[in-house]
């Protein structure tokens, strides 16, 4: 084992490779802080620029474009409410807060921080466990992707608040905007209108961006004072040691369900975050503080999200199953170079192999090295005069919506969604839950439904299967204990004020 | 918040009512599964339609309104709106080169910057900027108008 | 006329000749063609086009530059080529996605409004199982299916695919009856029946050639007119099983397109097949050559379109 890693260095610690590497993780941290623009296009683009080099540097080349854009992500999540993907949705909502409260230096150090902790962990989950993890992607069948959908469906009730009612509508408006599309069961359009635009539905983060940022834009605008006299107040002052060390329940949370949603390709790769979020809160010692700013609300997912890059790359070697559009273009760049993935890869090309196992881990460093860089320069960026900093983010997400599909489409999307959530917002709805709504309500209906076709029309095969079993229960068990806490905690107000009362008179 | 409610409930309750009628007109086939393209949006319809109903009858019963909503500068928020509309109407003739600076420094003076130079100077970099980096180096095709492209 | 009018109409006359012959060699191609695809970059059908246009380069002397136009199920790329000048600078490459849409939904152009140019590739469909699996041939899964009829669980893809066609078809050729069960990609599906939770997968040789070399995942045969070349398993022609289908990816311009520019196509399509690096890499990745000229492919679309409305019908899609 030692020696195949002495092999891999030997190949990442090359000049040129460390140059690419370098390249790729700088590259990727501006991809992935572009709205529309994710992490396998930023790879895509690359793509035929190592059609000419050695399979191991263009593979450590388009890892570290994925290692930055995960952070790249986080930098729009935190200063613009802009989650890129569906796994950083989980941070905007405390990111964001941290930003807003001016503590942006804060906010993003953390998830530089933890981030890479995740990276580095997850990259020694992979070389240490690879194939063994790999069976539990196996046990994983319809049933289970199902519970595991409901599990994070039923995260919702923690989410939303006091507001039950007005929670589940959200969460229902999100899970009707994804049975647009063509039903891939039947084969035939759903609420499509004759549009042939909306044959292929609503892409997830085009909803994502018109409900978290256009209208959080909208209610800035509706709702802000005198925009000409507010100035930027965003300090750039980082987290901590201590603050750090604060986090390592949270970040332990992150890294336990960051590895299981890795090696789940079906799993849609956004559930990860929410859980892990979800858990932190409860280990908290501060669990008041979630949703108003809490550096352990952006560890967790963060966390969670980095480790998912190296986890993923678990059923992508072991059996050429991509669990991300990003994994399937390292795939593709697998395949160009000859390379074929499959339990014996690890013997059989060791040097490419270990060469992106350390590639992944120097990548790791670059990111951190130039995520620091990159720290103060975007912050100094979203301190410019309010209207100016509204109305460059407005074209920022609207050229950033056009691009996901080259389309017009996408900007109307996320011009509705946008006016939409702006309303939720200011009467008491929850984007969040609509967004999670959205982006797990077609695995969650795609599964059940799978799940009757393997089981032959028994529904009992839900419960009768240990894992989706057990996880079917936890979310019975996550959705009621919110509730029954609200519950209790107003039934003793309600009591403290019915003494209080007769006292008092 | 009452009123908002009840505005808010009999709205979505049509919305679950048009949402249920497509759902009736959703061609089966026969290659498709137990449950049916229909069965899960039948499932969410209706309990939205429950969930809106009890917005309803929520808003009819209470009796107190506890939270008054902060004024909203409604006014602009419309303007800006309309704006954004403008916008995605026009571009696709205009081409982005020339329909975005107008809506950026419409956007910075409705918010109340007014000097000239603030106002004009950033919309036509922020264009530049967008179109450098998302047309050129990101290859987006941009809807291009009379100006072309470069 | 003097002698200066004399050379000056010389030169008039040599200058028109050079001109002339200079427009006589301005022949197509002499500015860059645009490839359209309806994926998104790093999806299968946008690497097609890269990965030509890249050993294209040499034999066609002008950039090809591709372009993503996804969305709507394929119908905007096709929209946008139909629409486009017959010139020969836009073309599109196809995938069986082409036909598939028009006939599920109402668009505003169809593969009748676009130029067959040539048929470059096919993806060679297969019919597995994994490892631990009794089945050693179709016949063993014919003769299970009428013992269990309806309790085979036979992954495949969304009905209106290649992959969910020919599920329909070994029911319909072998006389049984099979429960198809829909996954939304090749991968998810292989997952699943190594994992066991459906009894066998049809997909594409390309997703399972590296579980098959691991002796994960055993490959009954495939749906190929002739043996993927290299292979060890039969076609299900020769189990006697008559079912034939591929995926096919080729080029289209629009209607009317310049016959000289679909010709020069044709050319460097041929000339592109042959060359070794380029073999190297498609034999990599488990794709077959098809070559098939325009008058060959339009027949190929046209063939193919009757089947697949054909099947729709019978699988009620469509009326």
């Amino acid at each position: 084992m030692l020696e195949r890693f002495a092999l891999g260095a030997q190949v990442a610690f090359h000049p040129t490779a460390l140059l690419m590497t370098l390249v790729g993780v700088a590259w990727g941290i501006v991809g992935g802080a572009l709205p529309g623009i994710s992490g396998s296009i930023a790879m895509a683009l690359l793509l035929p620029l190592t059609f000419g080099m050695d399979p191991a540097v263009a593979l450590m080349m388009l890892a570290g474009v994925y290692v930055g854009a995960m952070y790249g992500g986080s930098i729009t999540a935190i200063l613009i409410s802009t989650p890129g993907t569906p796994g950083a949705a989980a941070t905007v909502v405390d990111g964001y807060e941290l930003h807003r409260r001016g503590q942006s230096g804060k906010a993003l150090g953390v998830s530089l921080v933890t981030g890479t902790i995740g990276g580095v962990v997850g990259v020694f989950i992979l070389v240490g466990m690879a194939v063994p993890l790999s069976k539990i992607a196996l046990a994983f069948g319809p049933p289970e992707y199902f519970a595991l959908g409901v599990f994070g469906l039923a995260l919702i009730s923690s989410f939303v608040g006091r507001d039950l009612v007005k929670g589940l509508v959200s969460a229902l408006l999100g899970l009707i905007l994804a049975t647009i599309g063509i039903d891939p069961f039947a084969g035939t359009p759903r609420f499509a209108f004759g549009n042939v635009d909306l044959l292929s539905g609503v892409a997830a983060p085009a909803g994502m961006i018109g409900l978290f940022a256009v209208s959080e834009i909208l209610h800035q605008i509706a709702e802000g004072g005198d925009w000409e006299r507010i100035r930027g107040r965003y300090s750039t002052q980082l987290p901590s040691l201590r603050e750090i060390w604060s986090l390592r329940v949270a970040t332990l949370i992150g890294i336990v369900f960051g590895t299981i949603e890795g090696l789940l390709p079906g799993g849609g790769g956004a559930i990860a975050s929410f859980i892990a979020y979800n858990e932190a809160k409860r280990w908290s010692k501060r669990p008041e503080e979630f949703g108003r700013g809490s550096l352990e609300g952006v560890a967790a997912p963060e966390t969670a999200n980095n480790v998912v890059t190296a986890t993923a790359l678990i059923p992508l070697l072991t059996f050429g199953i991509p669990g991300s559009n990003s994994a399937a273009i390292l795939l593709t760049a697998m395949m160009l170079h000859g390379v074929q993935p499959g339990p014996a890869l690890f013997d059989r090309t060791p040097h490419i192999v270990y060469g992106l196992f350390v590639g992944l881990l120097v990548a790791n460093v670059m990111m951190l090295v130039l995520g620091y860089l990159a720290l103060r320069p975007s912050i100094a960026i979203v301190n410019v005069r309010r209207p100016l900093l509204l109305s460059g983010i407005l074209g920022l997400v609207l050229v950033g919506a056009y691009s996901i599909n080259n389309r017009m489409f996408e900007v109307w999307i996320v011009l509705v969604t946008g006016l939409v959530g702006y309303a939720m917002r200011r009467y008491g709805y929850n984007v969040l839950a609509m967004v999670l709504g959205l982006v797990l309500g077609f695995m969650v209906e795609a599964n059940l439904r799978r799940s009757l076709l393997i089981s032959l029309g028994d529904p009992w095969v839900f419960f009768t299967r240990p894992i989706s079993a057990v996880l079917l229960a936890l979310a019975l068990a996550t959705f009621v204990s919110p509730i029954l806490r609200r519950v209790r905690e107003e039934r003793r107000a309600a009591h403290a004020e019915g003494v209080a009362r007769p006292a008092a008179g | 918040m009452r009123r908002a409610d009840l505005v808010a409930g009999v709205l979505l309750l049509a919305l679950a009512g048009v949402y249920l009628q497509q759902s009736l007109g959703i061609e089966r086939g026969f290659a498709s599964d137990r449950l049916g393209p229909a069965f899960f949006p039948q499932l969410l319809g209706a309990t939205l339609a429950v969930l809106a109903g009890a917005l309803v009858v929520r808003a009819v019963l209470k009796r107190s309104d506890p939270t008054p909503l902060p004024p909203a500068r409604v006014g602009l928020l419309w303007a800006v709106v309309g704006l954004l509309v403008g916008y995605a109407v026009v571009m696709p003739y205009v081409g982005f080169l020339l329909a975005t600076p107008p809506l950026l420094a419409a956007v910075t003076v409705a918010l109340g910057l007014r000097q000239p130079l603030l106002v004009v100077a950033p919309a036509l970099g922020i264009t530049l900027v967008l179109y450098a980096v998302f047309g050129r180096l990101l290859g987006v095709l941009f809807p291009r108008g009379p100006l072309g492209g470069w | 006329m003097g002698r200066n009018a004399v050379r000056l109409w010389l030169a008039v006359a040599l200058v028109l000749g050079l001109s002339l012959t200079a427009a006589g060699q301005a022949r197509y191609p002499t500015k860059p063609i645009v490839l359209v695809t309806h994926s998104s970059p790093g999806a299968g059908g946008d690497l097609f086009l890269r990965n030509l246009a890249k050993h294209l380069e040499g034999i066609v002397p002008v950039p090809l530059v591709v372009e993503n136009r996804p969305g709507g199920a394929s119908s905007r790329a096709v929209t946008y080529v139909a629409t486009s000048p017959k010139d020969g600078y836009v073309l599109y490459g196809a995938t069986p996605t082409l036909l598939q849409t028009p006939i599920i939904a109402k668009t505003p152009h169809s593969y009748l409004d676009l130029q067959p140019v040539a048929n470059v590739f096919f993806d060679p469909m297969i019919l597995y199982v994994r490892s631990a699996s009794p089945w050693r041939s179709l016949r063993d899964v014919v003769e299970a299916a009428k013992q269990r009829p309806g309790q085979i669980r036979f992954g495949a893809a969304t009905p209106g695919s290649v992959e969910h066609m020919i599920a329909h078809e070994v029911q319909k050729v072998a006389k049984i009856q099979v429960q198809p069960v829909t996954f939304e990609g090749g991968g998810d599906l292989l997952v699943a029946v190594l994992g066991g939770h459906v009894d066998l997968g049809v997909g594409e040789y390309a997703e399972v050639a590296s579980q098959v070399q691991a002796g994960q995942v055993r490959v009954l045969n495939s749906f190929t007119e002739r043996r993927v070349p290299g292979a060890a398993f039969p076609t299900a022609k020769e189990l006697g099983f008559p079912i034939v289908r591929e995926k096919f990816r080729g080029l289209l311009g629009p209607k009317g397109m310049d016959p000289e520019a679909v010709a020069y196509w044709e050319r460097a399509i041929q000339q592109v097949l042959r060359k070794p690096e380029y073999r190297q890499y498609y034999e990599s990745v488990y794709l077959v050559p098809a070559y098939m000229d325009h008058v060959q492919f339009r027949l190929y679309l046209d063939r193919t379109n009757q089947t697949l409305r054909r099947y729709l019908k019978e699988i009620g899609v469509i009326r």
